[in-house]
């Protein structure tokens, strides 16, 4: 599974695109998707040129009881945060 | 302390408003991020993981009171209350946000800073020796020449599209705390057999995935000749440096490719055919910039203060805080004092707000009113009477700034990491955390003497790994943290890359392997040998006998 996460272009915050196509700081709200995710890139590229976003990239996940989860460590930290 | 004039604060001033109009375009769109990114760049904006990302620029390493006293605010008002203090002498803020970048800047501006030139293609911060102008071993004070070159190579046109960034650090000393020896240029004060100032001149010095020891190209530069010197150096490497290949574009790389010889013999035809666009006159500009600085020495003091000697007999905290973190001064009765930013379990180079303003505080009340960053990311007061260590000493225990462990086994140079930043492949900052943890003992750690442990977290090397007497690299290894052991490595006068031990290590498994260096070289040194001199002596066998041992 993957889900479409970016920065927020007004303050660089880790954002993630919801079912609804709106942008949450909460990965657990990504819409998680499979297959090759054009639509939902082709979808999110409306926003990066309204300036709304940037560097949209698909990641995988893996689906938990709180919703996805990043399964890369980089992933991980981008939506949780730094470790330290 | 040098102070901006008219000509600073109107370049600085414009580039704030241009910046804001830029952003601004940004924002509605007009701009595109492609179109954006080199303008956020050429201002010190990046956007790394979690925000944007300001470095700050300050030249050679030195503030004054009111200068970190901005930055802690910027810090509070635009950040989270906390800065990190970066190799290159700079300041780093983690959490910026774009539509207050151009506030930030503006609030820079009015403490006569900015963050120009700390990223891109162009001459980037100059560097210098943190004990500038009080070290007893120095020739001569290499903040006046870097600061001579700051004013130069400020969007200096010519040299602000290079094949790749460019970084120049001077020395007054022969022991080299500037690091000299792995950057573009390195410039190493001294005086001729007549007692004239001049320079050792080195290029092609460097890091990053090729890392290189620099070249002595000129044994003796007249100081006169430096800026058109420099522009020589600078004019070969923007011609002939590589520009197809990212990698390959440093000039350590065509100077590894030309050879020296041929180095020389390019710069000196340059240098000879008289083409430099600057005009002006060096002595003069030395004069010029001289009279800012602090002149020594600065009134009589006791050698040996009652309060100073007491406390030194009654407390063993202080002893200990006296012993790691305080230097021999020029002026008889003074002494230059390091704040470690290394506490046990810390993040290296953090501080926060408060203790900004804590070492901003201390410096004006008792440096002069003048501080430096080191490129091993603490701090230094550098005018300070022994009859004041006390009072002092009691400030850095209240802020948490006391950890006795400067170029010590827990004073490690951290680059940010994968906590932090968009190149990382693994963590650097919870190693280093780990590793101080471990040797927290601080009779342990004393004992162990000098140890300079330094981590990156890519093969950028901001961390400086190679030229750690101990050196860690952070690798992903299928998803996991894996961190590779260099050895021997060495930054000062005897500079050296580092040799690779043997395969990478778990991050589990890490902490345990450096103390299993160290406990190797505990049993195996003789008489006052620090670790990197056991390692020359007896070479890697016994440390990869110890770290690679099968359980």
């Amino acid at each position: 599974m993957q889900c479409l996460t970016a920065n927020r272009l007004h303050d660089g915050a880790v954002v993630f695109r919801r079912a609804d196509g709106q942008w949450s700081r909460a990965v657990h709200d990504a819409f998680a998707f499979q297959g090759d995710g054009k639509a939902e890139l082709d979808a999110a590229s409306l926003d990066v040129a309204a300036a709304l976003v940037v560097g949209v990239e698909a990641i995988d996940v893996t689906i938990t009881d709180k919703g996805p989860e990043p399964v890369s460590l980089r992933e991980k930290i981008r939506a949780f945060g730094p470790t330290v | 302390m040098y102070q901006y004039d008219q000509i600073d604060r109107t370049f600085v001033a414009e580039r704030v408003a241009q910046f804001r109009d830029q952003i601004a375009r940004r924002m509605t769109g007009e701009l595109t991020e492609e179109e954006f990114r080199p303008l956020r760049l050429t201002n010190g904006l990046y956007l790394q993981l979690h925000a944007y990302m300001l470095r700050v620029a300050i030249p050679y390493g030195t503030l004054d009171s009111r200068q970190l006293k901005a930055l802690a605010q910027i810090a509070r008002v635009y950040d989270r209350g906390y800065g990190h203090f970066t190799t290159r002498q700079n300041l780093q803020l983690n959490w910026i946000r774009l539509d207050q970048a151009g506030d930030a800047l503006a609030a820079l501006a009015d403490a006569d800073m900015h963050a120009l030139q700390t990223s891109g293609n162009c001459i980037r911060n100059v560097t210098a020796d943190h004990w500038a102008g009080v070290a007893p071993d120095e020739a001569a004070d290499p903040r006046i020449y870097a600061e001579l070159i700051r004013q130069w190579s400020s969007l200096h046109p010519e040299f602000s599209f290079l094949p790749r960034k460019f970084k120049i650090a001077v020395t007054g000393s022969p022991a080299d705390r500037a690091a000299t020896r792995v950057h573009d240029i390195g410039l190493v004060l001294k005086t001729d057999d007549q007692g004239r100032i001049g320079f050792e001149v080195l290029v092609g010095g460097g890091l990053g995935r090729t890392p290189m020891i620099g070249k002595t190209i000129r044994d003796f530069l007249p100081e006169a000749e430096l800026l058109p010197y420099l522009e020589a150096i600078l004019r070969v490497y923007n011609l002939a440096g590589r520009r197809d290949n990212m990698y390959k574009a440093r000039i350590k790389i065509l100077v590894h490719e030309i050879g020296t010889a041929e180095m020389i013999r390019r710069v000196e035809a340059e240098y000879a055919a008289g083409g430099a666009s600057y005009l002006g006159n060096v002595a003069d500009e030395v004069a010029r910039i001289a009279a800012f600085f602090i002149k020594l020495p600065y009134g009589a003091a006791e050698p040996n203060p009652q309060a100073y000697a007491e406390r030194r007999k009654s407390d063993p905290t202080f002893r200990a805080w006296v012993h790691a973190n305080t230097f021999p001064h020029k002026i008889p009765g003074h002494s230059i004092v390091e704040i470690s930013l290394k506490p046990t379990g810390g993040i290296p180079g953090d501080a926060t707000s408060d203790q900004m303003d804590a070492v901003a505080e201390l410096a004006r009340l008792y440096s002069h009113d003048e501080l430096r960053v080191t490129h091993t990311q603490n701090l230094v007061l550098p005018h300070v009477a022994l009859a004041d260590l006390p009072a002092i000493f009691d400030v850095l225990v209240a802020d948490n700034l006391d950890t006795p462990n400067v170029n010590k086994v827990g004073d490690i140079i951290s680059c940010p990491g994968l906590d932090y930043c968009a190149l990382a492949n693994a963590r650097s900052i919870p190693v280093a955390q780990r590793i101080s943890a471990r040797f927290s003992d601080v009779d342990r750690a004393h004992d162990l003497g000098e140890v300079k442990i330094k981590i990156s977290g890519c093969i950028n090397a901001c961390g400086h790994h190679h030229v750690g007497h101990i050196g860690l690299l952070g690798v992903d290894k299928n998803g996991e943290e894996f961190y590779q052991i260099t050895l021997g490595g060495s930054e000062a006068a005897d500079a050296a890359i580092g040799s690779l031990l043997g395969p990478a290590i778990s991050s589990e498994g890490i902490v345990d392997a450096v103390e299993q260096i160290l406990t190797a070289y505990a049993e195996l040194r003789q008489g006052p040998e620090r670790f990197l001199d056991t390692y020359r002596r007896i070479g890697p066998k016994p440390f990869k006998e110890r770290v690679y041992a099968k359980a």
